[in-house]
Formats: structure tokens, C-alpha cells, sequence
């Protein structure tokens, strides 16, 4: 699965965990610019992206993933082993 | 007397702050945040959804009391009371000790944690939350 593919998914669960229209979603999205993107709103879009993708992120990792683009960089890191 | 605080956390969530969310993301979301004994818990009260919110606003109040617990997930809380009101406390971070208590008011949960050493945080809790009712108390 390249970015191409994994893009659109995780845009998807962006809108489902964080209740955002997709529009709103642009390649710069991320947490310091989107009010909906709440501490407990992330746990749950991490949990949706490990699910989704059969992926588990680490502490640090948790911490870091605030943005579209970072998220989908480690999903395509964890399922590829390279950025 | 008991010992100074270490840490104060509050977090503040509304009710419906997973309304968005469906019946397979909340349990997915319960599966990976919270403990056996902490969904056992969440699944005896009469509203599961927001038996989740409260778990999860403890957890976010204690991590904001004790940042260097790790994550706000890894808090294991032994939760008391129900959702609407209650007490959780954890001493997995020892020798400093969490309590959290929260209450149901209005469309929010409130949620108050203190660290502290030793046993001293449930104490430091009381008077806190006393200290709150009457500051309310008095408000004009």
C-alpha cells in the first residue's frame, strides 16, 4: 500500500474522529489548527488508524502524530519499514 | 497535615464530545485506552458512552497533574462511584499517588486530579474541593 492509497483513508478517519468535514482536511491539516483536534479526540482517531491499518504506535509516536501528514508518514513507515 | 502537591490537573469535557463517534470506534477507543478493570467499570453504569468520557477525562486530568506518567493512557484508575460522580485514584506512578474526582454538571464533566507523596493526594483532593464549592459558594 504506497501513500497514494493510505492518504485517503486516513483522511477518512480524520472526518469520522474528529467530526471535521472532509473538505477542511488539506495536506497542512493538523492539530494546532483544528479546535475539534482535542487530546481525547486524538486517542480515539490513533486507536481508528491502528485498527485500520493493523499498526501500533508507540508513546512518542502518540505524542507526535498531530498532523495528516505524520500520521500518514508512520502508517506507510510502519507497513513499509522506511519513510 | 498532608504533604504539598506535586501537581493539579482539571479537565473539563462535554457530554457529547463522541456523539460523532460510532458504536465500533468507542469500542475500539475502550479496547485500546482503557484497562480490563476500567471497561468493567464503564460497562456497570447505566450510560457506557459516558462512562468512557469520565475514564478518559480522569486519565487526561491526572496526566495533566503528574505529566511525566508517561501518556494519558497509561494511568490505571480504580474508579468509585458512577458516572455522574466519583472518585478514581492510581498508584501506579508511586511513590507520588493520583486521585481524581469528577462530577456531572449540566452538560460537562468536570474532572479534578492532585499528585501528591505518599497518601496525602486524596486529602489534598477533599480540601481542593471544598476549597471550590465555596468559591462557588459565593459567587455572585
Amino acid at each position: 500500500m504506497d501513500r497514494a492509497q493510505i492518504e485517503p483513508r486516513v483522511r477518512e478517519l480524520l472526518v469520522q474522529a474528529l467530526g471535521v468535514p472532509s473538505t477542511s482536511i488539506d495536506p497542512d491539516f493538523s492539530a494546532s489548527s483544528t479546535p475539534a483536534w482535542t487530546s481525547l479526540n486524538h486517542l480515539m482517531l490513533i486507536s481508528q488508524v491502528e485498527g485500520e491499518f493493523g499498526v501500533f504506535f508507540s508513546n512518542q509516536q502518540i505524542r507526535d502524530l498531530t498532523s495528516f501528514k505524520g500520521i500518514v508518514e508512520a502508517v506507510a513507515t510502519h507497513l513499509h519499514g522506511s519513510a | 497535615m498532608p504533604e504539598s502537591p506535586v501537581g493539579v490537573g482539571i479537565d473539563i469535557e462535554h457530554i457529547g464530545r463522541f456523539s460523532h463517534l460510532g458504536e465500533s470506534a468507542l469500542r475500539r477507543g475502550a479496547a485500546r485506552w482503557l484497562s480490563q478493570d476500567e471497561r468493567e467499570w464503564c460497562a456497570l453504569q447505566a450510560n457506557w458512552h459516558e462512562a468512557l468520557l469520565v475514564v478518559l477525562s480522569c486519565k487526561e486530568a491526572v496526566y495533566k497533574a503528574w505529566p511525566t506518567a508517561g501518556g494519558a493512557h497509561e494511568a490505571r484508575l480504580v474508579m468509585r462511584g458512577s458516572a455522574a460522580l466519583g472518585r478514581a485514584t492510581t498508584d501506579r506512578f508511586a511513590p507520588v499517588r493520583l486521585d481524581a474526582g469528577w462530577r456531572r454538571t449540566g452538560d460537562s464533566i468536570v474532572t479534578l486530579a492532585i499528585a501528591a507523596r505518599g497518601d496525602g493526594a486524596g486529602e489534598l483532593l477533599e480540601d481542593l474541593l471544598d476549597t471550590a464549592r465555596n468559591a462557588a459558594a459565593h459567587l455572585p
